[in-house]
């Protein structure tokens, strides 16, 4: 999962990332909205985290010019809790609000509920065949017995799962599982793949050869 | 209810138009009975003539010398009187006797002063039908002949249903003649000797209304006549003007209280808008359909009022609004990155790390507090200024000295030009005032930039002034920098900009040194802001210029 966070205040932007990089997110930032924006137009995030008070261009703006084109989730943070500013949040297509100060393990529920929402997974814990993948506890279990992965390969499972029975390019594995800080070559995506089908079994992610990866299930 | 402007003004209106009716009403009722008493007092004194002139008649002469009764006069009287009595005119026979006086040989003036008054009397009165008379003999009135009165005359006197009646007396209060139906009428004299004029007095007595002749023999006649059925149809007079004045009454009192609705119903709507803009809905404004009137006129002023209100209060919904947004972000540093550190075990660096991150933060809230709480104490009114005596150049050095690592560090010249200049007021809120201009200046100009810091004395004021030739402020902004937590720079990140309070305070504690702090710019070649500073009495004069 890969998102971006978009904040001003140089400390809490490194906080915030710190956190959902130790959640196992690919996170990418940036301190003012000129920025924000054009990260938020060039990639593929699974969610944006976006603060409202922004140098250059705030938060509206940015969240405005974002939905012409992408349809990515977007939590706004903001120091404003009045209801007329929650209103006015979620009416310009912010799909969550929280107000500072979070608490972190909040800000980290609502994220993966965000991206659950977006690909239409209703609930935490996703069951394929004899594997079942706790998204709020990052765990793996087959046949009830738990599988160590490790973070990379959690995400790349979780990824095909949030998307079964639909064909996953690699670019789009490279786009959400990898930041921009990433060494691509240090993460070929056959390596992690090759991981997973030794730990969860031959026949639980499939190749599409020279398209990409799919978990039919 | 009772206290409501509209009652109040119905009450008011009921009561002046109750008495307007009502004076009205008495003074008519009143004339209305003064001209009835006329029209009766006439009618008795006509009547009351006739009966005297005939009286004179009865004793025509030998009473009085020297007067000679108006003939003529009596005789149109009469006759008049007659004929507005009997509707169906005289009959001949009835005033053949007068008819038929011969014509008298016309007395010329010259005989009225030869002739002496028996002579015409004899000449005149011959041929009437009552002899004339003996001299009276004072004990046995003469007054014997029935037929004194002619007969039409006697119809108004006769029966119980007559409409007057009347009573002769002479002089000594012996009745002469009595009509039948006259009351008990006791005797007034009226008679004041010889040579007095005739006397006429009107009286009324019960429901009676009498009119008393005295003629200047003496004898009295007095005429009267019931006036029970005047006294009734005035009574009903009087009811009809009350029942009209009721009726005026309530026409009036409904027609004001429509009236005074009317007029006080744009009152209530103003009352029922001005509710409605509430803390909520300060957005609303009274309707100005009625500008030029006097209800207008109040709703503009009120309107204004709100303009004032709305403004107020937004600029403290707003100034509160940053304040909190400005506190909230390092307190949510503070509170996520302990979180973040609390849930796993770190390494050293890691916990330094997240103690220096929640220092800063710690910091700049401290800064943002004092910095808050300085302003609502200036804005109190207990600035709490530690006022001494100064140099404000040596303030000013100060403040140079402080700030010229920063100018170094972006490569700007600083310089400063200042004449000492003696003030009152407080060092370190002053030296903060320059401090905080010098680091304007320099934060917003560009490297290699250039700022100058000058101290000297114009008009008896001191002014200090810092001017950069940098970026300038954008005309439509320069209204606004003094406001708090105004940022000229939206595209300034946190990293690098202050609180957005610094020339706020600067403002507050020029104003509280009787100051005033202004500011000049033109984009693209720089900005000046300017503090000036009233000078102490004794040194208020320029020294080259005593």
């Amino acid at each position: 999962m890969r998102v971006l966070v978009v904040e001003d205040e140089p400390d809490l932007l490194r906080v915030v990332a710190t956190t959902l990089r130790e959640d196992g997110y690919a996170v990418d930032t940036a301190a003012d909205g000129e920025d924000g924006l054009f990260k938020a137009k060039a990639w593929e995030y699974d969610a944006i985290v976006l603060d409202v008070n922004l140098p250059k261009l705030d938060g509206w703006s940015v969240l405005q010019r974002v939905r012409t084109v992408k349809r990515t989730p977007v939590l706004m943070l903001t120091a404003r809790d009045t209801v007329a500013d929650r209103v006015r949040g979620l009416n310009n297509g912010a799909d969550d609000y929280l107000v500072k100060p979070f608490a972190l393990t909040e800000l980290l529920a609502r994220l993966r509920a965000l991206i659950r929402r977006s690909v239409g997974q209703a609930v935490a814990v996703i069951e394929i065949g004899d594997v079942c993948i706790d998204t709020v506890a990052k765990t793996v279990t087959r046949n009830e017995d738990p599988v160590a992965l490790t973070p990379t390969e959690y995400a790349l499972v979780e990824l095909l799962a949030m998307h079964r029975q639909k064909l996953v390019s690699r670019t789009t594995i490279y786009d959400h599982l990898f930041d921009e800080e990433d060494d691509s070559l240090s993460n070929l995506v056959d390596v992690h793949v090759s991981n997973i089908r030794k730990k969860l079994g031959r026949d639980f992610i499939s190749t599409r050869r020279g398209q990409g990866y799919i978990i039919q299930g | 209810m009772i206290r409501s402007l509209r009652w109040r003004l119905q009450a008011w209106h009921a009561v002046v138009l109750t008495a307007v009716l009502s004076i009205f009403g008495v003074v008519v009722y009143h004339l209305q009975w003064q001209t009835r008493l006329h029209q009766i007092d006439a009618e008795l004194n006509r009547t009351a003539e006739v009966l005297t002139s005939r009286l004179r008649r009865l004793f025509p002469k030998g009473q009085v010398r020297n007067w000679r009764p108006p003939m003529e006069l009596s005789e149109v009287l009469e006759r008049e009187w007659l004929q507005s009595l009997t509707s169906s005119g005289p009959s001949e026979s009835e005033i053949e006797p007068t008819r038929r006086i011969p014509p008298s040989p016309a007395i010329s003036s010259d005989e009225m002063e030869r002739g002496s008054i028996e002579e015409i009397s004899e000449q005149r009165f011959g041929q009437w039908p009552f002899p004339p008379a003996e001299p009276r003999d004072e004990t046995t009135p003469s007054l014997a002949d029935e037929q004194w009165l002619p007969d039409d005359f006697t119809t108004l006197f006769e029966g119980e249903e007559a409409p007057l009646y009347y009573i002769v007396w002479d002089r000594d209060g012996v009745i002469l003649r009595r009509s039948n139906f006259a009351p008990q009428v006791p005797f007034k004299n009226l008679y004041k000797g010889w040579n007095s004029m005739p006397v006429q007095e009107v009286q009324s007595r019960g429901g009676l209304r009498e009119v008393v002749h005295c003629t200047s023999f003496g004898n009295h006649v007095l005429v009267g006549r019931s006036i029970q059925g005047d006294v009734a149809s005035q009574h009903g007079t009087g009811w009809l003007l009350a029942a009209c004045g009721w009726a005026v009454l309530t026409l009036g009192v409904v027609g004001g209280g429509w009236l005074s609705g009317r007029t006080l119903r744009p009152i209530a709507a103003m009352s029922d808008t001005a509710k409605n803009i509430s803390g909520e809905n300060l957005s609303q404004r009274l309707d100005l359909a009625e500008t030029d009137s006097e209800l207008g006129q109040l709703a503009l002023v009120l309107n204004q009022t709100f303009d004032r209100l709305q403004a107020a209060f937004e600029h403290q919904l707003r100034f509160t609004g940053d304040a909190s947004h400005e506190l909230r972000t390092p307190l949510a540093v503070i509170v996520s990155q302990t979180e973040l550190t609390l849930s796993k075990p770190r390494s050293n660096d890691e916990y330094l790390l997240a103690l220096e991150t929640c220092q800063r933060a710690g910091r700049r809230m401290r800064s943002l507090i004092d910095s808050l709480l300085l302003l609502a104490r200036f804005d109190a009114g207990h600035p709490d200024l530690q006022r001494r005596a100064l140099d404000l150049a040596e303030v000013a050095n100060e403040s140079v000295e402080l700030l010229r690592p920063l100018a170094d560090e972006k490569q700007i010249t600083l310089r400063s030009e200042t004449l000492p200049m003696p003030v009152v007021g407080d060092r370190d809120r002053l030296g903060q005032v320059v401090t905080n201009l010098l680091a304007n200046a320099i934060r917003y100009n560009q490297e290699g930039g250039r700022v100058d810091v000058r101290v000297e004395r114009v008009n008896g004021h001191a002014i200090v002034s810092v001017s950069d030739n940098g970026i300038g402020i954008p005309t439509e902004e320069l209204p606004h920098i003094f406001e708090r937590f105004y940022r000229v720079d939206k595209a300034r990140t946190r990293a690098e900009g202050g609180t957005g309070l610094g020339l706020a305070i600067c403002q507050s504690v020029v104003e509280a040194h009787g100051g005033q702090i202004t500011a000049r710019s033109e984009p693209e070649h720089g900005t000046t802001l300017e503090v000036r500073l009233p000078l102490p009495p004794e040194t208020g004069k320029d020294p080259q210029n005593p």
